[in-house]
């Protein structure tokens, strides 16, 4: 399915995200993680070119503004780590631009 | 790379103002230089302490336009705090943020603050369940959430009389990063979105979360008592050309931005809660206007009983889509 309009991205406990139409809230597709019960998420991010990048713990994911997955990568890092991302480069995604430690703060 | 100094509970970490890093915590406010070359003792090089503390993620501008002409149009941050306010603070001195000189006056002022009322009308009766103390706590309705929290880990047969402090312990209310958008500032608390005059901290409109169900009102009830409800209440909006868009548990509400009037509410079709904030995908052909410094990242973590006495807020990141001549100091890219 290709995106005729704007949409909203967002992540649900029951492991997808959800894409929708922002003139209307309808669902246009959802992506899923494959794991339900999910209490957090992070908010997906989407580059220059229509690509959308979602975090889950450990693993990154690219989909395509179909939702389709382009590839997916497991990164080593704890999900204790905040990883805050700047603007991802359209094929090699910076990922790590400032992140600090809940629990020491370094 | 991880440098950012130690802090007693880290709250947000805002955009970059030059080679400056706008950081909160539960002590305050915290200035860092950014550059690679400086010794660790002194990357942290000015803080203001805010009394209990800041939860999320300051909305910052270079250049606060919204100040009187008579004023300063330095910069300007918008925080969350644990004390249920909103503040705008202005800082002062002689950083331009490039710190090609030493900022040694560094000052904060608060500008104003405006206390987030949640009205009868939202919901006129609550009951909490708190999740170490397990008998109910009777909320009065003018009094808006007082007794959220018990201060100390008491018995979990003492009534709501022995709270002593209603935000001490993450059970606060308001602990979403505001967003900033023109002349309104967007505050998503747990009845709802609040937009607040940026220049004055009066509220402009607010909607509330209309509750359909008796279900939905049971599950009201817990918002604030469960370690999941916190970190639902987080989540930011974004705002979107003449839109606001946030998410409340279950629900995607869509607002008119100026007028917070209703253009869609949509519940999950399984009923499941939405986590994250929500992000709008653009089209390079889109016309629509992105805000930004609108909310791109929130993270949520899951703490434990104790960690969230120590740790009010998960962390959320203001980040930028692009970078405008009006935005200058504020986009990390």
């Amino acid at each position: 399915m290709r995106l005729q309009a704007d949409a909203v991205l967002i992540s649900s406990m029951d492991g997808k995200m959800y894409c929708l139409d922002l003139d209307t809230g309808s669902t246009l597709w959802s992506y899923s993680t494959g794991v339900e019960n999910v209490t957090q998420a992070l908010a997906p991010i989407v580059d220059s070119y229509s690509n959308i990048y979602l975090l889950e713990r450990d693993k990154l994911t690219a989909l395509d503004k179909s939702g389709s997955t382009l590839w997916n990568e497991v990164w080593q890092f704890s999900y204790i780590v905040h990883a805050l991302p700047a603007l991802p480069l359209p094929r090699a995604p910076t990922m790590l631009l400032y992140c600090a430690s809940v629990l020491v703060g370094r | 790379m991880c440098f950012l100094p130690r802090l007693s509970s880290l709250a947000g970490v805002a955009a970059v103002w030059g080679n400056v890093l706008l950081v909160t915590s539960s002590l305050g406010l915290h200035l860092i230089d950014t550059r690679g070359s400086i010794p660790s003792s002194t990357r942290m090089f000015y803080s203001w302490q805010l009394p209990g503390g800041i939860v999320s993620s300051p909305a910052f501008v270079a250049h606060d336009t919204s100040a009187p002409k008579t004023q300063d149009h330095g910069p300007a941050i918008y925080v969350t705090a644990l004390d249920q306010h909103v503040y705008k603070l202005a800082l002062k001195g002689d950083c331009n943020g490039l710190l090609s000189e030493p900022c040694i006056s560094m000052t904060t002022m608060v500008v104003w603050k405006t206390h987030i009322e949640f009205t009868p009308e939202s919901e006129p009766f609550y009951t909490l369940q708190d999740d170490r103390c397990t008998a109910p706590f009777k909320l009065d309705r003018t009094v808006s959430l007082k007794c959220v929290k018990c201060k100390r880990q008491i018995p979990c047969d003492r009534s709501c009389l022995d709270c002593e402090d209603q935000t001490i312990g993450g059970y606060n209310p308001l602990r979403s990063s505001p967003v900033l958008y023109g002349e309104l500032l967007y505050v998503v608390a747990w009845d709802g979105l609040h937009a607040l005059k940026r220049s004055s901290g009066e509220r402009a409109w607010h909607h509330f979360i209309v509750l359909d169900s008796k279900v939905e009102q049971d599950e009201r009830y817990y918002v604030g008592t469960s370690y999941h409800r916190q970190r639902l209440m987080a989540l930011s909006c974004v705002v979107v050309s003449d839109i606001v868009i946030f998410s409340s548990a279950g629900t995607v509400v869509c607002l008119n931005r100026q007028s917070g009037l209703l253009k869609w509410r949509i519940r999950h079709p399984r009923n499941y809660d939405y986590i994250s904030t929500p992000v709008v995908y653009r089209f390079k052909d889109s016309t629509r206007e992105v805000h930004p410094c609108a909310v791109v990242w929130t993270l949520s973590l899951p703490l434990s009983p104790s960690f969230s006495l120590l740790h009010p807020s998960p962390p959320a990141l203001h980040t930028c889509r692009r970078k405008q001549s009006s935005c200058a100091g504020c986009c990390s890219s």
